[in-house]
């Protein structure tokens, strides 16, 4: 119920934020219409833009809620209740961005695979959202958190995705399925991809369980009092 | 009239409310079930448990008269606290103690770690050295940072309701009066961000008290608070008082000290 209510609250919150849902609207958009000429690569950077705008929004939800959070957890809140609302609700919103996006791709290119398209997409965003949401309970603001999400998710689009590095950046997955869905057909890239996207949120979720429980914790009393009156009254309720 | 609110005026009446407030608070109830298209049993509940969280809620002395236990329990007891922030002290072996109905005032100079012993108490930072003893259940006004700019007043009240297990129409209900004793009624549609700096703070107090704690922290909850507002928030702290609860406040307004039980001064550090 907590975890409801806070997907809830946060779902409540973006969506008066017209101008910011624009924006995550037109980040993809711009990438993909960048590379439109080039169809097999226009894919791959919309899935990337659709992993960026996740991340954004799962960044500075969180980080704009610290506060709030820190009072939601002594009116009795839990950090896991605060933390998988939060990432439930940005991981829903970036679903629905990800549907956009996947129609788009199949109604304006010519897709053989849609679904490895839609697999694409879900590693993005399932990628996308713990990793801004870690980044911003690691760095607690936004202006840091921002540039250390450009540094990640630049270099990963800079980088040649034959290196190294680029296998060592979180949203290597979406390069791997597309690997398979778009170029080489071959279902060891489907299972490297998939082994990555999986293994990466496993990292990043321990990540995020680890440091919502210092960023969010409360200690508790060296002792617990009992008032007179407050047994008597929970009887009556 | 249905049974339910027949009940509902009935277990208001028994518990001491005056015919008009019992009105308001009725029509409100109805209101509100409506709104949720919903009986306001499936709501609120049963009539008379709902009457008396209200009651309650409101701090009616009526509400729950309770029986004498000898001499109030203690809701919060501080032994020598002190914090330090690397080589800056901001707390010097502070000792203090809040019994049940009490309130204590929290006074001194700025900087010198008033909002940091409300943090302590609430437990969002971890003293240096002492002990804490307090009550599990508190309500925790801060001074900022405590609504999201986003959501409207009863989205708050919705969000804060699932601390306790609460259904979202019960936390809207109890908000709502929570509110209208401070003389507000809270806009339907207008997000928390753009409220006044006055009617944010008056949200911020609500929200503190929203849970029915047994002790409530409050850091300076006054600020931006019109002059009515500010009668209505030390009528309201009277309240709190009457039916048990324990107040710790921060407050710079020493004209109004005559009012609370006792005063803890803060030292001002020495680089301060």
């Amino acid at each position: 119920m907590q975890a409801v209510a806070i997907a809830r609250a946060t779902v409540q919150g973006l969506l008066r934020r017209r101008s910011a849902l624009l924006m995550l609207v037109a980040l993809p958009l711009a990438f993909y219409l960048a590379r439109r000429n080039i169809p097999s690569s226009a894919i791959v950077v919309l899935a990337l833009g659709v992993g960026w705008a996740v991340s954004t929004l799962a960044l500075f939800s969180t980080v704009s809620a610290l506060q709030l959070d820190r009072r939601l957890r002594v009116a009795g809140f839990t950090s896991r209740a605060i933390v998988c609302g939060r990432l439930v609700a940005v991981v829903l919103v970036g679903l629905v961005l990800s549907s956009v996006y996947t129609a788009l791709a199949v109604l304006d290119q010519d897709v053989d695979r849609v679904g490895g398209v839609a697999l694409m997409m879900l590693c993005a965003v399932a990628v996308g959202a713990p990793l801004g949401m870690s980044i911003g309970l690691l760095l607690r603001s936004e202006l840091e958190g921002a540039l250390a999400l450009l540094i990640v998710l630049a270099t990963q689009f800079m980088t040649n995705p034959e290196r190294l590095l680029a296998h060592c950046l979180p949203l290597w997955s979406v390069r791997g399925v597309a690997d398979w869905a778009i170029w080489s057909g071959d279902s060891a890239d489907l299972s490297n991809g998939l082994a990555h996207g999986v293994g990466t949120v496993v990292v990043l979720l321990v990540i995020i369980t680890g440091a919502s429980a210092f960023r969010l914790r409360i200690h508790p009393p060296d002792r617990v009092l009992r008032t007179g009156t407050q047994p008597a009254l929970d009887r009556l309720l | 009239m249905s049974d339910w609110s027949a009940n509902f005026r009935h277990a208001l009446t028994e518990r001491g409310l005056d015919p008009a407030r019992i009105d308001q608070l009725d029509c409100d109830a109805l209101e509100q079930a409506a709104d949720h298209g919903l009986a306001p049993e499936q709501v609120f509940g049963p009539a008379t448990v709902y009457a008396d969280r209200v009651a309650r809620a409101l701090r009616c002395p009526a509400a729950a008269p309770l029986p004498a236990q000898g001499e109030p329990g203690c809701a919060l007891r501080l032994t020598g606290v002190s914090k330090r922030y690397g080589r800056r002290q901001v707390l010097r072996d502070v000792s203090l103690e809040v019994r049940e109905g009490e309130l204590v005032a929290v006074v001194g100079a700025n900087g010198c770690g008033k909002s940091t012993l409300l943090q302590i108490c609430a437990g969002t930072i971890r003293p240096s050295s002492g002990t804490v003893e307090r009550v599990a259940h508190v309500g925790y006004v801060p001074q900022t940072g405590g609504t999201a700019e986003l959501l409207t007043p009863v989205e708050h009240f919705q969000l804060f309701a699932a601390a306790r297990s609460d259904s979202r129409g019960r936390g809207v209900a109890i908000g709502t009066q929570l509110a209208t004793s401070l003389g507000w009624r809270p806009p339907a549609s207008q997000p928390a961000g753009q409220l006044s700096g006055g009617t944010r703070q008056k949200l911020n107090v609500v929200l503190g008290e929203l849970s029915r704690p047994d002790l409530l922290l409050l850091d300076e909850p006054y600020q931006g608070f019109d002059y009515g507002a500010y009668v209505d928030l030390w009528a309201q702290i009277d309240r709190w008082r009457e039916t048990g609860a324990a107040v710790l406040i921060v407050t710079h307004m020493l004209g109004e000290l005559h009012r609370v039980d006792r005063v803890v001064e803060l030292d001002a550090p020495k680089d301060c």
